[in-house]
């Protein structure tokens, strides 16, 4: 008989493949915590303090074991010159690209995370979260890698586009990216945080070939991860797509989870515990693009139930989750059913 | 078009040559090649890359050099499309800046023959209608790739319900976390999961059906 466990420990033994009391869950809610908190988007995005108002008013609807305290893509993009635009219930925009051409990848500097952009927003909502909740939730904020970043302070389609015509300009911007980020996740640790969720967003194979992600991305992740002063792995990986290289991902280290798109890409969590469960722990199990946005929460409970008979069998080495960011319409009582249908379904004591 | 002019202009797309696409796109016009002989050749050559990515032997940064070849070797041309295939007017939902999927829609639907109005990124909801009256259009598309963003596509629907112009358009939605379940749900005649699916997905609205192409992997 396994004790009963805080969302801390509980999210720790389940990162290592532990044993736990029930499978924890992961809320996935970013801009939602405006919703939840009454705030608007706009000021939820520029104020520590608003933004852990907003993620614990969530956390007190629903109970999610790992909360997420982060706003948009712009919180490192806009020290690097990315204009936003803000608008009161809106997530901010990238509305002008810092990176125009190849030859301003190497105008980009190292940011300073406590100044720089609005990643303060994120370490001030941590160290306040962290102050009024103590051991009772995980505290896992989203930093996107540097090739997600790349994408963040360039058009896209330019980003792709260097890859094959200008590799040598990219990696010069990747390299500056990638320092930012170890500081980044280095403040956010400082300031009281479990790890981070790790946004290897480009990690897909409608996106990047394999070959095209180990240059320009794991390069990058590995270093980032192996460069961190805490290595005992509690950080989640994210992967968005609908084709993960999951085989890469699941060969770094510094990273025990992997959060993906289960329901909607080629990789369902059932095989994916067969091929990764003795690897990774797992995070997913709920759609946030159909159940949890349009459905009511008797159908989030049977899929939250299908995916804990699935994944959580052995009663470890998953967390639930949605396979992305949650909408901020998604209705607060769906999110709510994920934790009851996990203290429902998802002992560990099995 | 001689032998040598179809190779030419067949492995510049196949290989993503853009630097050079614009000039033979001009050569080919100024010797004499019809536009819809260069458009069977891009055709031809598009359909070996899309098949290239949908088998996954190339992925997205081969897939926009193309793409942007493709549309530059069309350039020249492109005052004469006279959009035989159909009308369409698309474009990415306000409040989202993400367009990548848009643009290689955009540019395989031009490539097919369709006359398409791309009204860009971040676009108000009512423009979707507005521009549907305007060009007379048989199909509206509408995308996003921000979860955040998804219900603005029902919304949209709605508007061209209320305008009285949805009996004489169909409706298209599309983006990375958009689904058939999704699609079908708000009402959406078409969805497809890629931009080499969407083709086959315009045809068959232009005939009148409703089509749902998802990716492989998507559950029914």
């Amino acid at each position: 008989m396994i004790h009963s466990m805080n969302s801390r420990d509980r999210v720790y033994a389940a990162l290592t493949r532990g044993p736990v009391d029930r499978i924890p869950v992961c809320g996935m809610g970013w801009t939602i915590g405006a919703v939840a908190g009454g705030f608007s988007t706009k000021e939820y995005a520029q104020d520590g303090n608003i933004m852990a108002k907003g993620q614990i008013a969530f956390w007190k609807k629903t109970g999610v074991d790992i909360l997420n305290p982060t706003s948009d893509m712009g919180q490192l993009a806009e020290g690097w010159g990315v204009k936003m635009r803000y608008e009161a219930d809106l997530t901010p925009m990238l509305d002008e690209f810092a990176v125009k051409e190849p030859s301003d990848w190497e105008k980009l500097r190292v940011l300073d995370p406590l100044v720089d952009g609005r990643m303060y927003v994120t370490i001030e909502a941590v160290k306040n979260i962290r102050e009024h909740l103590g051991d009772k939730v995980a505290l896992m904020p989203y930093v996107p890698s540097p090739l997600t970043s790349a994408t963040h302070v360039c058009y896209m389609e330019q980003v792709m586009m260097d890859i094959l015509l200008n590799p040598d300009a990219l990696h010069i911007g990747l390299k500056t990216m990638t320092e930012t980020i170890i500081a980044y996740i280095e403040a956010i640790m400082d300031a009281g945080a479990d790890g981070v969720l790790y946004a290897t967003t480009r990690a897909s194979g409608e996106i990047t070939t394999e070959e095209q992600y180990r240059e320009f991305g794991e390069k990058y992740d590995r270093l980032v991860l192996s460069s961190l002063k805490r290595q005992d792995g509690t950080n989640i990986l994210h992967v968005c797509g609908v084709e993960p290289h999951f085989g890469i991902l699941a060969g770094y280290t510094n990273a025990n989870g992997i959060n993906w798109w289960d329901r909607g890409s080629n990789l369902s969590l059932e095989e994916a515990k067969k091929k990764f469960g003795d690897k990774i722990c797992l995070v997913g199990g709920i759609d946030q693009t159909t159940t949890l946005i349009l459905e009511g929460a008797e159908a989030v409970e049977q899929e939250a139930k299908e995916a804990i008979e699935k994944g959580f069998a052995d009663g470890r080495g998953m967390i639930l989750s949605p396979g992305c960011e949650i909408s901020p319409n998604t209705p607060l009582e769906n999110v709510k059913m994920m934790v009851k249908a996990a203290e429902l379904y998802g002992k560990g004591d099995r | 078009m001689n032998e040598e002019q179809y190779k030419m202009a067949y492995e510049c797309v196949v290989n993503g040559k853009v630097g050079e696409a614009q000039k033979i796109g001009e050569m080919l016009k100024a010797a004499g090649v019809d536009s819809k002989d260069v458009g069977k050749v891009l055709i031809d050559a598009m359909n070996v890359v899309g098949h290239k990515y949908r088998e996954r032997e190339i992925a997205l940064p081969q897939l926009i050099l193309a793409t942007h070849s493709f549309k530059k070797m069309l350039l020249p041309y492109v005052m004469d499309t006279k959009g035989e295939a159909g009308t369409v007017v698309m474009g990415v939902v306000q409040n989202d800046i993400h367009d990548i999927g848009k643009n290689l829609v955009v540019g395989m639907l031009q490539v097919y023959g369709y006359k398409v109005h791309d009204l860009g990124k971040d676009v108000p909801l009512d423009k979707f209608v507005e521009a549907a009256k305007q060009h007379n259009a048989n199909i509206v598309g509408a995308g996003t790739l921000l979860t955040a963003t998804m219900p603005e596509l029902e919304t949209i629907l709605n508007k061209l319900k209320e305008s009285g112009i949805k009996e004489k358009v169909k409706y298209m939605v599309g983006g990375a976390p958009i689904t058939t379940t999704f699609a079908k749900r708000i009402g959406a005649d078409g969805y497809a999961a890629d931009a080499v699916l969407a083709v086959e997905m315009v045809a068959e609205l232009m005939k009148g059906n409703q089509c749902y192409l998802a990716a492989r992997q998507e559950k029914a």
